[in-house]
């Protein structure tokens, strides 16, 4: 039953604007795949391109092997949870779920037996008879659920399904959902632009910017180990810094711009850029530390103590433990986690990490503190705040 | 404020808004039951009466009415039974294109399309004279019709399709709906409601409109509107009032049914 979803060379434009640029990804069997990425990233687009409800400007759909990129909508099997739902206003619940079967002219009792079984599956058939209008939003996202797996299709597409819910409920039917999702084992492709569900969701996460996929991969693999800056920042908070690699003593040496440390494997001589994770950095006793900082604000998150520090002319972002007794202006030695840091090459030494970004648009970056460049950027403030809501 | 002044604050705002309401509904509707009650009083006031035969309030009077001006009646009746489906035929797709499919310019085409309920009969009237003079008269009268009435489908159904998830479709399709069924099951239903309405609508509008029907009709293709300015101008009132109570008969159940439809649960869509 399951299938391989493959997209090649996918794209799709309005005019001189491109939603989706030549976009590449195989979906694997029966997992997963989260798809993250800013509003206006073309996530929505390669939905519906996938479903068939967009003609793409170019390339091609697969599944299976086959190409489906000219079978229309209705012929290609797949099921959509659409970001409103977009239940049938004039069809009761059991109606909306009945629809697929109907399409294919399943028998009455059958189609009652099975869409009896769906909307068990969602713990909704208590409401089978209800109108559409008198459910709350969280039934609605059920039902929409119910409705895309009762035909039994051989992808399953989610647009956002959380994204209308507000925070509390959210929270609640997320994890319900993604138990679900999983023990369906559909080829399941999921939308959404919260990073935390991408990664908690998927089996597979990739990370979508300006109608491109940016970084593919195991969410935990892709968060630890980003390809480049917009990854970094879109996933989590970063440290950037610019860095230097250089041999010294016989040993590969990085040179930060607030303390030297050794290169992490695999790096090379050059200029580059480091990527530290604010949980990679450590509060630690002075004889153990790889710096020193000074502590310029503190956000107590509950579970954390979320310290801006200052150190070298650089801020740095770093999680530590709730319960660290802190005084203002205090100086703490930092320890970095072992084989932690991320290095990418900086080709134009010296400039700030902006300039490598491809799309300046997207909130990640600007959520990044920035290096010693520029280390009046209002940056780790937004950190922060963006801290905070998660 | 005291709450017991509160409350008696609200209840005469309710009282002056219910006597507001009453008054807008005796101003509309009493020249209507003065001019029906006409049917029934032979006074003097009303004027003499001049078909000895048939004496206000009797059977006679009506039958007298239908026997000189039926044959206009049955010109109305299959004036409606023309305009009544091609309106929506014409009307709703094009709400549809204007509203699901746009295209460059269609905004200004929806507009413009528009123009005809503002058009003074006889100005519409004589293009369509000018335009299709040759054409037989019942089909000018039903072309002058279409103009009236085919803008208040664009616009009950257009808004009527703002009403519902644009999504709806696009789900149907990925769960396996072909075009047709998608009509069938989904996009039909869903705007009946605002296609009955419409349909009412253009029924009453065909079946009361005026100035065009007056201008483009022929002693043989005349409106029941067209005949009734006859009958006012040549005969007495009771006459006269016979035939306006002849012709509200099959309007006012129209309007109750165009109220009765308007309301939420239909608003919503009918069950499939």
């Amino acid at each position: 039953m399951n299938a391989l979803l493959e997209a090649r060379s996918l794209r799709k434009s309005y005019g001189a604007t491109v939603a989706v640029d030549s976009l590449s990804h195989s979906f694997p069997e029966g997992k997963i795949t989260a798809i993250v990425g800013p509003s206006g990233s073309g996530k929505t687009t390669t939905l519906w391109m996938i479903a068939g409800l967009t003609e793409p400007s170019g390339g091609s759909v697969r599944l299976d092997g086959r190409d489906i990129t000219a079978l229309p909508a209705h012929r290609r099997e797949i099921g959509i949870v659409f970001q409103d739902y977009a239940l049938f206003p004039h069809l009761n619940v059991r109606e909306n779920v009945e629809f697929g079967l109907r399409c294919r002219h399943v028998r009455r009792a059958e189609r009652r037996r099975r869409a009896a079984e769906t909307l068990a599956l969602v713990r909704m058939e208590h409401l089978a008879e209800r109108r559409v209008q008198q459910l709350s939003g969280g039934e609605r996202q059920r039902v929409a659920l119910a409705r895309a797996i009762a035909f039994r299709p051989r992808v399953l597409l989610l647009d956002e399904p959380l994204s209308s819910l507000d925070a509390r409920l959210r929270e609640e039917l997320r994890g319900e959902l993604f138990r679900l999702l999983r023990e369906l084992a559909i080829t399941t492709v999921y939308v959404t632009h919260d990073q935390v569900e991408a990664m908690s969701i998927g089996h597979e996460l990739a990370v979508m910017s300006s109608g491109r996929i940016e970084q593919s991969g195991p969410p935990a693999e892709v968060y630890r180990r980003p390809e480049n800056l917009f990854v970094a920042g879109f996933l989590g908070s970063a440290n950037i810094f610019p860095a230097d690699c250089a041999v010294r003593n016989g040993r590969l040496d990085l040179a930060l711009p607030f303390a030297a440390v050794d290169a992490p494997a695999g790096a090379s001589v050059g200029p580059c850029w480091a990527m530290i994770r604010p949980e990679d950095l450590e509060v630690v006793r002075d004889d153990g530390a790889d710096f020193q900082a000074a502590v310029e604000s503190s956000l107590f998150l509950g579970n954390q103590l979320r310290l801006l520090l200052r150190a070298g002319g650089s801020r740095i972002i770093v999680d530590a433990r709730n319960d660290l007794p802190l005084t203002e202006g205090a100086i703490l030695g930092i320890g970095i986690r072992a084989g932690k840091v991320v290095l990418w090459p900086r080709e134009d030494a010296g400039a700030s990490p902006k300039g490598h970004e491809r799309d300046g648009a997207g909130p990640g970056p600007s959520e990044m503190p920035r290096g010693s460049g520029n280390p009046d950027a209002p940056a780790p403030q937004e950190s922060l705040e963006g801290a905070r809501s998660r | 404020m005291s709450v017991a002044a509160k409350i008696s604050t609200a209840a005469s705002g309710r009282l002056v808004a219910t006597a507001l309401s009453w008054c807008v509904a005796l101003f509309l509707i009493a020249p209507i039951v003065v001019a029906a009650a006409g049917a029934f009083s032979s006074s003097e006031f009303y004027g003499h009466r001049s078909e000895g035969s048939a004496p206000p309030g009797s059977l006679g009077l009506f039958w007298y009415v239908f026997s000189v001006w039926g044959r206009s009646l049955g010109t109305s009746a299959a004036l409606v039974a023309v305009v009544v489906p091609f309106a929506l035929l014409i009307g709703a797709p094009a709400a549809y294109a204007f509203r699901r499919r746009p295209f460059s310019g269609s905004k200004l085409l929806e507009a413009a399309s528009m123009t005809p309920l503002s058009m003074p009969g006889i100005a519409l009237a004589v293009s369509l004279l000018a335009t299709l003079g040759g054409a037989p008269r019942f089909t000018l009268l039903a072309g002058g019709h279409l103009a009236y009435t085919i803008p208040l489908v664009i616009r009950a159904v257009g808004n009527a399709l703002e009403s519902f998830e644009p999504d709806i479709e696009p789900a149907a399709r990925s769960l396996g709906a072909g075009p047709w069924q998608v009509a069938r099951w989904i996009t039909i239903p869903v705007l009946l409601p605002s296609l009955v309405v419409s349909a009412l609508l253009v029924f009453t509008v065909s079946w009361g409109e005026f100035n065009a029907s007056f201008l483009l009709a022929s002693p043989l293709a005349q409106s029941f509107p067209a005949a009734l300015y006859v009958t006012y101008t040549a005969n007495s009132f009771p006459v006269a009032a016979a035939a306006t109570i002849l012709f509200l008969l099959p309007v006012v159940p129209a309007l109750v049914l165009i109220q009765a439809i308007g309301g939420e649960p239909f608003r919503r869509g009918l069950q499939a």
